[in-house]
């Protein structure tokens, strides 16, 4: 839609504390945001870079969503996890086309999907600070604090997301509860196995809650007890009650989809 | 900025925010159309160098130097095109150009994902699967001529409203209550009439203080006059307030930013409950009825009031039941203009009744009816939502005040907050037995919430009393309904006018009923159904207009019969946490819309050797005016391309009441075949008439005219089954599969009545599964976006099985009988049958979320 108040988008200033960062634009042009009447294109900057060392997978925040399962090809079940990831949210292949990576993590939804993958594959976001000011880096699993909010300063942007192998090997799994085909999850459920310290699984509660809840756990029902008392949320996709209530069939059904995965 | 649009370059302006969609449409550009402006209904969709996007996502600027292709350049030699034709794949057509053109970008294998962004309202998504498959609907019935309007559409060239603008048209935009009840002190518009653009502003006091009722009838006496164009009280979030005119539409919205409105807010009354208890009075009702009471029904036959056996009284059961609110969500939102001439108007509307429009503006206004001129151009979808005059009387205002072309499109936005919705009701049935355990009586008790204004809720009240108790033959019968006003967004005129609330109880109760009774729920009814000759009555009423002539009510009964037993054709999920079940409703409703209604058509044989067919009905996307020229072709023998048809112009077509209660077919389609009828008498002494040995008479005599108004009309059954999966861990539904009976007379369109079968059985599916309209303790809307409204998508659809029992109705035309509603009715109380055989829990509250079964599921454990 038309955004209403807007005196500017800009394409060759730096981004700043006092305007809104523009990425693929998908949410931006259609839920009215507190007004910011500065937009700052992050387009057209090379933030869509994706640097492989043989090792270690850096990747720019303006990579389109789409793009995600194929560069991750190199960890075949981490490419079709973020494949399965993205075909169980609302939004067409249109949007995720043109939705950023950047954008998702910054958004923060509840029911976002990149911030639970970035926890579950314990990623570092490096954060692009004011000009001139070198990148800080914090565990992806800081950076959603809440519903749409995160641990970025104003001036404050996700440049990029850093994958270690060893995070990246393994397999894993996600349960959704949703109204219909094309809502967004009720509650969703992810767990990850690394080859490397298999015994202990991640799991990472979302959509339900405000943020993605997380713990390590070896059994769905030690996962239960150890999320016992995580917040809940109560919207148009559901109340709180009944998220908690699901929430340990879910994870039972994740273990036993993991579990389907190694055999 | 410079944009290459489907090869052509095109200059235009723009600004700040602005989305690639407005920036198209005001280049001209219309193929794209304007649904929800938000991602989530796809019918913006253009391909950005060869990508699908949705416009209205997409900055304009980012597009500047690049290709963009729309459906009208795509079309040509398009397989897809010719696949849609063959399937008949659209019904308004508004979500036609955003799928053709989504899928033009897909590859084969991502179609699923692909669509899960685009929304069509009213095929129900089979047709377009059948388009998807290369399955041929027009093949499959050969003698069944398509849609007239397919050619412009699938061209991508149709004119909807929207898109047929006037370019010096002023743009309107609302200034909307953010409070439920409030009384307005001020307003200051001095900083918006300073604002760049602003042309007029208009207050409560700069319109008429007249009172009437946006909902729309043959009989206008039938609601109370209890709206004001603009008004100082506020009696719900979202009540127009303030207009602003400026010449583009950023500067109308821009300045009403700038208005300074003073209020005090009143207490507010959002629930039923406060409604009833009357301490806060939201109009002055009637003396005699009680505060917000609207309207009410209270009559018991005598067999109901006789007294009891003191020796065996009566075993009573009551059972509780509460259904929600729903919006109709037809794709194309609300939009009118209008432009001055000769001290009168020329208006243009996405309607479903011009002519009721034309006559309430003309008392409105205090015009002659010869000064309004209302047409109505393509229309993308109503579903009762555009039996109201909403946007209309506000535009002509405007127009009239300015002397310049007026223009007002709603966002989706006020879709959801200010137009109108299903009434929701809180129903109890009631049934006695006698003292062998017979099943004898049946009651039914209603209460409506009717929102801020009582448009439609005298009809909807009566509807949903006597599509629930008519189908049933007892003598002890009693209904008793009361429709309150709340504060909160107004209820109206939704598909099925209430029936659906009705069957919804009764439906729910017969078959729980039949269980008990250890009986087949379709053998149950068929011994309390109703038979050919029976009256059909609600208490000691009876509809003396409807008539239960010879029907097919037993063959559909025996269809679905044959069909619950033939076994599971569709798998459930697997694992033993899911439990199956099947379902049943019968649905009853008016194959006509009754005495009141009207309907006039002219036929005119043309020198050029072609017959010009004029009706004032309007084709709100329901194929109507090719059914109109299917009816004329049967009549005079004459193939439907020799037909022209020209419809729902107040200043060129005889008069209609309009597209409503399914009435096109019923009454427009039998004025059309009498006039025809009367035509070949004029001009032919033997029949079949030949053509082209017309004589060569003045166009008077080779013009013949007819009207049609029913004293009495048939009643038409629907019977439906459904069966569920269920997973008793979670309480999610799935819906395996459908089946539906229609006594539908003679099925004249075959092709057409099946897409309004399996539109009416998805939208119904929703509001029984997902939608509803949630009012926040504040009184506003809470989920007013698609987003957050969860309609039908492409992934919900589930396989129909749809059947027409044939039996020709002695007094529709040439047979037929309306259908457009019937397939509605039934679906909630089918699936929640369904669930109740699959886990033993009864529905009583819709939608039937999770949650709702979970819930019910954990207290029965
Ligand atoms: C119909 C629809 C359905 C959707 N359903 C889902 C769903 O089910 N699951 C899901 O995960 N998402 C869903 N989305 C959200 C979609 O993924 C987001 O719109 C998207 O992730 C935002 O990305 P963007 O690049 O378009 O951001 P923009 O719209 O450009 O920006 C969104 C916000 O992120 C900020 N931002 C942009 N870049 C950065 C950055 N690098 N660092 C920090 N902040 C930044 C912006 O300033 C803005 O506040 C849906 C969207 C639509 C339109
Ligand atoms: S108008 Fe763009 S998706 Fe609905
Ligand atoms: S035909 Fe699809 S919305 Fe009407």
């Amino acid at each position: 839609m038309d955004v209403a108040g807007l005196a500017q988008i800009k394409s060759d200033s730096p981004p700043h504390a006092t305007a809104q960062a523009l990425a693929g634009g998908t949410w931006l042009m259609s839920e009215p945001t507190a007004a910011k009447p500065t937009w700052i294109d992050l387009a057209g900057r090379g933030w869509d870079d994706v640097t492989d060392d043989g090792k270690h997978l850096a990747l720019g925040a303006m990579i389109s969503l789409s793009a995600l399962p194929d560069h991750l090809a190199r960890w075949p079940e981490a490419s079709r996890l973020a494949r399965a990831a993205l075909a169980a949210t609302a939004a067409s292949s249109k949007v995720l086309c043109q939705a950023t990576l950047g954008g998702n993590l910054g958004l923060a939804l509840p029911f976002g999907v990149m911030n639970p993958l970035m926890t579950l594959w314990e990623a570092r976001i490096e954060v692009q600070r004011g000009t001139g000011i070198s990148p800080r880096h914090l565990a992806a699993t800081a950076l959603q604090t809440g519903d749409q909010t995160t641990a970025l300063a104003a001036d404050e942007l996700v440049r990029r997301v850093h994958l270690a192998p060893d995070s990246m090997r393994g397999r894993g799994a996600v349960q959704h509860l949703r109204l219909n085909a094309a809502s967004p999850p009720t509650l969703s459920v992810w767990v990850w196995q690394t080859d490397a310290a298999p015994e202990r699984v991640r799991v990472v509660v979302s959509a339900g809650t405000p943020s993605p809840q997380t713990v390590l756990a070896r059994s769905a029902d030690e996962a239960a007890a150890g999320l016992s008392g995580i917040p809940f949320l109560t919207d148009n996709l559901g109340p709180a009650e009944y998220r908690r209530g699901i929430l340990p069939v879910l994870l039972r059904r994740a273990w036993a989809q993991l579990e389907s995965a190694r055999t | 900025m410079k944009v290459e649009v489907d090869g052509q370059s095109c200059l235009g302006k723009t600004f700040p925010g602005q989305s690639l969609l407005t920036w198209l449409r005001a280049a001209g550009r219309t193929a794209p159309k304007l649904g929800c402006g938000t991602g989530d209904c796809g019918a913006c969709t253009v391909l950005l160098e060869g990508a699908a996007v949705h416009a209205c996502l997409t900055p304009a600027q980012r597009a500047a130097d690049r290709p963009v292709q729309t459906l009208a350049q795509l079309a040509e030699g398009s397989a897809g095109v010719e696949r849609w034709h063959a399937a008949q794949a659209f019904q308004c057509g508004y979500c036609t150009a955003g799928f053709l053109t989504t899928l033009a970008a897909t590859p084969p294998g991502q179609v699923d994902n692909a669509l899960k962004g685009n929304l069509c309202r009213c095929t129900g998504y089979a047709a377009i699967a059948d388009a998807i498959e290369g399955h041929s609907r027009l093949a499959d019935h050969p003698d069944c001529p398509p849609d007239r309007h397919g050619p412009a559409l699938l061209a991508g060239r149709s004119s909807y409203t929207a898109d047929i603008i006037p370019a010096e048209a002023l743009h309107l935009a609302v200034w909307r209550a953010p409070w439920a009840h409030a009384r307005i002190n001020s307003i200051d518009t001095s900083r918006a009439e300073a604002m760049p653009g602003v042309v007029a502003i208009f207050t409560p006091a700069d319109t008429p203080d007249v009172r009437y009722s946006s909902g729309c009838h043959a009989l206008p006496e039938r609601d109370p006059p209890d709206l004001r164009m603009l008004d100082g009280e506020i009696r719900f979030t979202g009540q127009r307030v303030a207009a602003v005119v400026a010449e583009t539409p950023a500067q109308a919205r821009a300045a009403l930013t700038a208005l300074l409105i003073d209020a005090t807010p009143q207490p507010a009354v959002t629930t039923l409950a406060e409604a009833k208890r009357g301490e806060v009075p939201v109009h002055p009702t009637a003396p005699d009825a009680a505060p917000n009471v609207i309207a009410s029904v209270n009559t018991a036959s005598a067999a109901w009031d006789a007294p009891a056996d003191a020796h065996s009284p009566p075993v009573i059961e009551t059972r509780h039941f509460r259904t929600h609110r729903a919006q109709h969500v037809h794709l194309e939102p609300h939009v009118t203009w209008a432009v001055p001439r000769d001290g009168g108007l020329d208006l243009t509307s996405s309607t479903q009744v011009p002519f009721l429009v034309q006559a309430k503006l003309a008392a409105l206004l205090q015009l002659p009816m010869e000064k309004i001129r209302v047409r109505k151009p393509r229309v993308g979808g109503g579903f009762g939502n555009k039996q109201e005059m909403l946007t209309e009387d506000l535009v002509a205002w405007a127009a009239l005040r300015l002397q310049r072309p007026v223009v007002w499109e709603f966002t989706r936005e006020e879709e959801f907050i200010a137009t109108t919705t299903r009434h929701p009701m809180e129903l109890t049935t009631q049934v006695s037995f006698d003292e062998y355990g017979k099943w004898n009586r049946l009651g039914l008790t209603a209460e409506a919430d009717t929102g801020a204004y009582g448009n439609h809720a005298s009809g909807v009240l009566h509807c949903a009393l006597f599509e629930g108790l008519a189908p049933y033959r007892f003598a002890a019968k009693k209904a008793v309904g009361q429709a309150y006003y709340t504060l909160t967004v107004p209820a109206g005129a939704y598909r099925g006018y209430g029936g659906a609330q009705g069957v919804f109880a009764v439906a729910s109760t017969v078959e729980a009923l039949a269980h008990a009774a250890g009986e087949h729920p379709l053998d149950f009814r068929k011994t309390h159904l109703v038979r050919p000759g029976d009256p059909l009555t609600i208490g000691a009423e009876s509809a003396a207009q409807h008539e239960l002539s010879p029907n097919a009510l037993e063959m559909c009964l025996a269809r679905v019969k044959a069909w619950s037993e033939g076994g599971d054709r569709v798998e459930p999920p697997s694992g033993p946490e899911w439990k199956t079940g099947t379902g049943f409703a019968v649905g009853l409703i008016t194959a006509g819309p009754g005495p009141m209604h009207r309907s006039s058509a002219t036929v005119t044989w043309e020198e050029s050797g072609r017959l010009t067919l004029r009706s004032g009905a309007a084709d709100v996307g329901t194929g109507t005016d090719t059914l109109l020229a299917t009816i004329a072709a049967e009549v005079t023998g004459l193939p439907a391309e020799r037909i022209d048809v020209i419809t729902a112009d107040t200043g060129d077509t005889p008069y209609d009441a309009g597209s409503f209660a399914s009435a096109t077919a019923s009454v427009a389609g039998e004025a059309v075949r009498r006039a025809c009828r009367s035509l070949i008498e004029t001009l032919f002494a033997s029949t079949p008439p030949n053509w082209d040995d017309a004589p060569r008479h003045p166009t008077e005599r080779r013009t013949a005219r007819a009207t049609f108004a029913p004293d009495r009309t048939s009643v038409s059954f629907a019977v439906q089954g459904m069966r569920v999966a269920v997973d008793t861990e979670t309480g999610q539904i799935r819906v395996l599969e459908s089946m539906t009976a229609l006594d539908a007379g003679r099925v004249l369109h075959p092709v057409a009545a099946r897409g309004q079968v399996e539109g009416a059985i998805m939208m119904a599916l929703g509001w029984t599964l997902w939608e509803d309209l949630q009012i926040a303790p504040d009184g506003s809307v809470a989920n007013p976006t698609l987003r957050r409204y969860r309609i039908p998508g492409w992934g919900d659809r589930i396989p129909m099985h749809i059947e027409f029992c044939e039996r020709p109705d002695p007094l529709g035309p040439l047979g037929a009988k309306a259908i457009g509603e019937l397939a509605s009715n039934g679906v909630a109380p089918a699936v929640a049958n369904a669930v109740r055989a699959a886990i033993g829990i009864t529905a009583r509250e819709l939608p039937l979320t999770p949650w709702r079964v979970w819930e019910e599921l954990t207290a029965s454990a």
